[in-house]
């Protein structure tokens, strides 16, 4: 018997607690079912169902248009990065609830992952690039029209804003390139040649 | 515990007749504790939410193997802090405590936490006797790749042994 061999047989004769297994899988399948736990997948696609508030922004903007006297141009952009943002997460949401990797092979489940690695890295930078351009637009408003007060306001609570979300934006955005990278290296090394 | 409906039935029945295939896939991919339960779990929700899309395209042992390796090798750690090599004592929970073959197994598994999660995946198809095609089909490779890949592995395992 070669080593290879005995390491086949050292496999075959590892002897699993099937009681134990038995337990847990009684006790996730009622759990499952009772929708009392999620997969990765479910909790992803959950953080992304508010993309539908977005949608409700062109509609916000009109009533701001009609009743603060906000210019068409801020309803316009507000309206916009509402419909982008909102749009981009509620289509990413359901790429990732239509992910079934029980129907893939293993190199279609890797690019998938990745790709929703990669969908996910692009949602927060859309959102991120989204907000900086509409917040530099009602900055602007302010000073315009509601003077240096509210300007001023406005800039210690877009500092205060950036300041947060630029921590967490960017420990996300090395989370995500440390998955890609990952799963990088699971693709390349189904592409080396002999 | 009650189960409520057939649903629940047939889908515990089926996770049981293959539970010895999911736990040694997990163990295989995971390191601390904590990830071997996390697999096992997050294999076990994935074959859930497959169950009523699943229409017998393929073996169920192909769907089950698929569901397994897929949900390990896509489990991409988001902290790092934890070595690759398998602290073997974690999956001691689901390896019977009276199995003589233990520290056989410990072997083993110190030498395919070694390799890259592909091929691990291939490894752990031939150690299950999976012929190359039931490889090719459920890795997604061709079976040409696969006879070379499998052989490279090999060789490499033959290697680690030798240290």
């Amino acid at each position: 018997m070669t080593d290879l061999d005995k390491l086949k047989e050292d496999w075959k004769n590892l002897t699993i607690r099937n009681d134990e297994l038995e337990r847990r899988n009684r006790e996730l399948t009622r759990r499952i079912a009772d929708e009392r736990i999620k997969n990765n997948q479910q909790r992803l696609a959950a953080n992304y169902r508010t993309g539908f508030l977005g949608l409700l922004f062109p509609l916000i903007s009109m009533m701001l248009y009609e009743y603060n006297a906000q210019s068409l141009t801020l309803c316009i952009i507000y309206s916009a990065f509402g419909l982008i943002v909102g749009g981009y997460h509620l289509w990413f949401r359901h790429y990732v609830k239509s992910t079934d990797y029980t129907s893939l092979d293993t190199v279609s489940a890797v690019e998938r992952a990745a790709k929703i690695v990669k969908y996910q890295d692009r949602a927060t930078a859309t959102s991120v690039c989204a907000c900086v351009m509409l917040l530099s637009f009602m900055l602007y408003e302010f000073y315009d029209r509601c003077g240096i007060d509210v300007f001023i306001s406005g800039i210690i609570g877009a500092a205060v804003g950036a300041v947060i979300g630029l921590k967490v934006y960017l420990s996300n955005r090395r989370n995500a390139r440390s998955m890609l990278e990952e799963l990088q290296k699971i693709n390349d090394s189904n592409t080396q040649h002999c | 515990m009650e189960l409520k409906n057939d649903k629940e039935r047939l889908f515990l029945e089926m996770i049981d007749s293959y539970k010895s295939v999911i736990a040694k896939v997990c163990c295989v991919y995971a390191s601390p504790t904590a990830e071997f339960d996390d697999l096992y779990q997050e294999t076990i929700i994935n074959l859930w939410t497959g169950f009523d899309k699943f229409r017998g395209e393929a073996k169920i042992s192909t769907w089950i193997y698929r569901a397994a390796i897929n949900t390990c090798i896509t489990w991409v750690r988001r902290n790092k802090k934890h070595s690759s090599n398998v602290a073997l004592d974690s999956e001691l929970p689901v390896i019977a405590e009276d199995s003589n073959k233990l520290a056989d197994y410990k072997h083993l598994h110190a030498i395919i936490s070694q390799l890259l999660p592909l091929e691990k995946a291939i490894v752990t198809l031939w150690l299950d006797e999976k012929s190359y095609d039931e490889i090719a089909d459920i890795t997604g490779l061709t079976k040409n790749n696969v006879a070379v890949k499998l052989h490279r592995i090999k060789d490499k395992m033959s290697k680690m042994k030798d240290l």
